[in-house]
């Protein structure tokens, strides 16, 4: 099974560092492979809103760079693992930036999912999706903000399963420890 | 002319001015120009290119009245560009006394359905709550692709709701008021029948690929 991280907490953030090596070791214990994106220490440009990967070179972005990388592993991966500061209920600015320029992998027309519009999936089989945000302070809205943009990312990019986790900083690393396994355990992750 | 306050509109659509983000702040800035309000207007892509321009941000966010944001929707929330510009206006709001600044924000997506912008509409509430600003409401509007980046007023009928929807909301903004709900539900009625859009949305992919000469390859899978 392959699990990608993409990881957008900042190597200077030093009190929260810990969480992704907590959340690599169990993935290793657990027999996953994994693959990290620092999210950090990459030079993707952002989504110029063109539609260039729907209509021009249709499932692939015209403007290429490091992201394209991004995006093959993504659909190639069993689960995508994102960890973000959570910013105003949302993700990070280095976060979102990725998840923008994911949309070749969707294709351009619609499809009626319950009760809304939806693009239908380009390709047969998605990824689940689990996302993981950091908060320094509990904040009720914040985190309701977050983890209902995490569902609909994950409707969005037809994955079959998805799980958010909420962390603050200042929790212990056997908490961290416990809450990652339980998020595992709960999208599949046995 | 003597104007009542100032009004920054921040544009986070990529397409700068060939957006349905500019063709929705051009509308409503006429509109706050007849009610005496003077407006700025930033395109957060330009304001991202180098520190100057957003050292001009800064100084533009800090002396407006008012500020209205301006952006598509990507992905179920703000595009990364508004996100950042977000980041780093918070960045820069640390002061104690910080003026009574309102905020406000519209957004457009191209689902035929308005409450998809509802995750990103919450957060501009809680952005705005976290940098100070008073928060005077978020508009948001499905079927955008409509607009087309062209005039609202020249698409006539098709944009009667939107550009209702505005006058009201520019009323607001010139008396300092949240954005009325009858401006909030204006703004969700459908622009068209929902089956005529889509019909119409896919006619569209398909006429623009056959340009590029990918009509056939719409579809493909070029990742297996």
């Amino acid at each position: 099974m392959k699990a990608l991280i993409l990881n957008a907490l900042k190597r200077e953030q030093s009190s929260i560092e810990h969480i992704y090596k907590i959340l690599a070791n169990e993935l290793k214990d657990r027999g996953w492979k994994s693959e990290t994106f620092m999210l950090q220490d990459i030079d993707i440009s952002s989504c110029k809103g063109c539609f260039g990967c729907w209509t021009v070179t249709p499932g692939i972005c015209v403007n290429e760079d490091e992201s394209s990388q991004i995006i093959a592993k993504f659909i190639h991966s069993d689960l995508i693992i994102s960890l973000t500061k959570v910013t105003f209920g949302g993700y990070s600015s280095e976060l979102k930036k990725v998840f923008d320029r994911t949309i070749p992998i969707l294709s351009p027309f619609f499809m009626k999912a319950g009760n809304e519009t939806r693009h239908k999936p380009r390709y047969k089989k998605y990824p689940n999706l689990a996302t993981i945000g950091v908060m320094i302070h509990p904040d009720d809205e914040s985190e309701y903000i977050f983890k209902t943009l995490a569902k609909r990312i994950a409707l969005h990019f037809h994955a079959p399963q998805q799980g958010t986790l909420i962390i603050f900083s200042g929790q212990s690393k056997e908490k961290i420890h416990e809450k990652i396994k339980t998020l595992l355990r709960t999208i599949g992750g046995e | 002319m003597t104007y009542r306050k100032s009004a920054l509109m921040l544009i986070g659509s990529p397409r700068l001015t060939k957006s349905n983000s500019s063709s929705l702040a051009d509308y409503l800035d006429r509109q706050l120009q007849e009610k005496y309000i003077q407006t700025n207007r930033i395109f957060l892509l330009s304001a991202l290119k180098s520190n100057d321009s957003i050292i001009d941000l800064f100084t533009s966010v800090k002396i407006a009245q008012v500020i209205i944001l301006i952006s598509p929707l990507y992905c179920s929330s703000l595009p990364y560009i508004v996100t950042k510009s977000m980041e780093l206006i918070h960045g820069c709001r640390t002061s104690p006394n910080l003026p009574n600044q309102q905020f406000y924000a519209l957004l457009n997506c191209g689902f035929p359905e308005f409450h998809h912008n509802h995750t990103g509409i919450a957060i501009c509430r809680l952005f705005a709550r976290e940098s100070g600003f008073i928060w005077s409401g978020g508009l948001g509007l499905g079927m955008g692709e409509t607009i087309g980046a062209k005039s609202l007023d020249k698409a006539g009928y098709l944009f009667k709701n939107v550009m209702k929807s505005l006058d009201l909301t520019s009323q607001a903004i010139a008396e300092g008021k949240e954005i009325p709900s009858e401006a909030v539900s204006l703004m969700q009625k459908p622009v068209l029948p929902k089956f005529i859009y889509k019909f119409v949305a896919h006619y569209n992919w398909k006429r623009q690929a056959k340009i590029h000469g990918a009509r056939n390859k719409l579809s493909d899978r070029p990742l297996l």
